[in-house]
């Protein structure tokens, strides 16, 4: 599990992501915006992330890469009471109905726009 | 307004002394026909305080320096700004698919451009290749206004800029000729690779396209020759005699100076020692002769006519004869026609021998002959030299067409050799079937070709 972002104390957006290329763009993009990124790759950096004391806002977690390994993730999210967003491929209807059933907040469809990610993510500031 | 060199001294000639300063101009292609190269030798024409900058988006600055060296550019004073994935995108799976390219890379790409100029301050600018900042562009109409106002930025700080394309059936680039100040376009015909310019605002430039090569020497353009303004000299149009007294007597008075005379007939007959014999006599009373050769070795060329009596070492030695052989596919045709007309110029030529029109089109490898030659012996004849054309027909006997490649118009005079049966026996027979100049003896005449080279006899 790694950490990407300025400030340790905040609310982290925890990216359950496979693919690095994904992860590291997308902690650019919440340190741009000033977010704390914490990454889990796997189940076990999953539960590392978890077990941490620091807040977590939102997790986002792209079904890439993951199989069928994605709803055992999100289960353990949903168990931690932490709020998710899953990312999916383009026509993943599919996996967005399960992902949906495994209490997604919402399925958002790769690629994404930044401008409503970081919308979405400011919505969520409140909650 | 200010021209700079694009550094293909073919090209300047082409848009009549280079390209515009602080304008933009595309140069568009498919694959490996020149478009780095090009844009290499635009750089490297600047001066080093020109701090040229090199944009690219697809090789290394490794592998565009070496192949700069390669074709020998020094590109020391060039700096390149490489905007090409490295090694670590894929060794280290860097592609992304959670975002779109153009939200990722398009603004730490244009971060990057502009500290380089800002930092260089280049008055020149190659981008290799703007095809490139289409991937990351959301729609055309954006793209299009991207482009636009980054042309207009390096513009504004007064670099010229010369940006490529790939264009294909899926990736047009109509807009960005639209947007360009100039185009050119290298493609391909039926001469092979040649360079179009397809447009160039604020100033005239030779129409039409030009042959080149992409070679050991870089990018090559060799402008496609137009004949001159005629000269107007006191000796316009002198009778030159052809060292054949009796045939003289035929042409009126020998052959005028500045015309084209083609010498027809089919294999074996004459016709080149016939040639020989009116270089001989050229260089003798009137100036250099030059024979270019495009199927006999010059070895027995002049064995021939040394054999015949015909004075031709003596000529050459005192430099006033030039024989050469042109060998095969060594020469663009336009690019042969430059260097005629430089060796003419040179060594103030009066008469040029091309031996003969079937190998000139074989040699040159140019299936446009008629339009070839027409504007190479035209440009000759305008500057007061005389053209003698070798033309090979394929009928031994009868009554042969005078060309068979339909190129006799471009003659003043024509010169028609042939034979004759007689009972078992063929004879040789010479006729003066047009001369534009002066009256002259229509009627054959038999010939032979024998120890005093050229003998007419009278009927």
């Amino acid at each position: 599990m790694t950490e990407s972002g300025p400030q340790r104390d905040t609310e982290a957006v925890l990216l359950v992501i496979r693919s690095q290329g994904n992860r590291k763009v997308l902690g650019r993009f919440l340190a741009e915006h000033g977010l704390r990124g914490l990454e889990a790759v796997d189940e076990d950096s999953l539960a590392t992330a978890l077990s941490l004391d620091a807040p977590i806002r939102l997790a986002l977690v792209d079904v890439s890469g993951f199989g069928a390994g994605t709803w055992t993730l999100c289960e353990r999210l949903r168990t931690a009471g932490v709020p998710f967003i899953v990312l999916s491929p383009s026509r993943g209807l599919r996996a967005s109905h399960e992902a949906l059933a495994y209490g997604a907040l919402s399925v958002i469809e790769k690629p994404v726009e930044k401008a409503a990610l970081i919308h979405l993510l400011k919505r969520l500031e409140g909650r | 307004m200010q021209r700079l060199s694009t550094g293909i001294p073919g090209l300047d000639q082409v848009l009549h002394g280079g390209v515009i300063a602080e304008s933009a101009y595309l140069v568009r292609g498919g694959p490996g026909r020149g478009k780095t190269t090009l844009g290499l030798h635009f750089l490297y024409a600047g001066a080093p305080d020109d701090h040229s900058l090199f944009i690219g988006f697809q090789e290394s600055d490794r592998q565009l320096q070496h192949n700069a060296r390669a074709i020998g550019l020094d590109v020391s004073h060039i700096t390149f700004l490489n905007l090409s994935p490295d090694e670590h995108f894929f060794t280290q799976q860097e592609h992304y698919d959670v975002f779109a390219a153009s939200d990722v890379e398009q603004a730490p790409l244009s971060e990057s451009i502009v500290e380089a100029v800002e930092r260089l301050q280049p008055k020149r600018v190659f981008v290799d290749s703007l095809t490139q900042l289409r991937f990351l562009t959301a729609d055309v109409f954006q793209y299009r206004k991207e482009v636009l106002s980054f042309l207009q930025y390096l513009k504004a700080r007064n670099a010229t800029v010369v940006f490529s394309s790939e264009h294909s059936d899926n990736t047009p680039d109509d807009d960005l000729q639209f947007l360009a100040d100039g185009v050119l376009s290298l493609t391909e015909d039926e001469m092979g690779s040649v360079l179009c310019v397809d447009k160039f605002r604020g100033s005239s430039f030779m129409h039409g396209c030009h042959q080149m090569r992409n070679g050991a020497a870089g990018v090559e353009v060799f402008p496609r020759p137009v004949p001159p303004v005629e000269e107007l000299t006191e000796n316009r149009f002198k009778a030159i005699p052809t060292g054949i007294e009796r045939l003289d007597t035929l042409l009126g008075g020998g052959l005028e100076s500045g015309t084209i005379t083609m010498l027809t007939g089919p294999s074996g007959i004459g016709k080149s020692t016939l040639a020989s014999c009116i270089a001989s006599e050229t260089a003798r009373i009137e100036g250099h002769a030059c024979v270019y050769l495009f199927e006999e070795e010059v070895s027995s060329f002049r064995h021939r006519a040394n054999n015949l009596g015909i004075d031709l070492e003596g000529p050459r030695d005192q430099e006033a004869v030039t024989i050469e052989q042109v060998e095969p596919m060594r020469y663009l045709a336009d690019e042969f026609a430059s260097k005629v007309y430089r060796d003419v110029m040179m060594r103030q030529t009066r008469l040029v021998v091309f031996d003969s029109t079937a190998g000139f089109q074989l040699t040159l490898m140019d299936e446009s002959i008629k339009s070839r030659l027409h504007a190479l012996a035209k440009s000759l004849a305008r500057i007061n030299v005389s053209v003698l054309l070798v033309n090979e027909t394929a009928m031994l006997t009868g009554n042969p067409s005078l060309s068979e490649k339909g190129i006799s118009y471009l003659a003043d005079n024509i010169i028609s050799l042939s034979y004759r049966e007689e009972g078992d026996n063929l004879v040789s027979q010479l006729t003066v079937a047009k001369k534009r100049l002066s009256d002259f003896d229509r009627r054959p005449h038999r010939f032979q070709v024998g120890p005093k080279a050229v003998v007419i006899r009278d009927d």
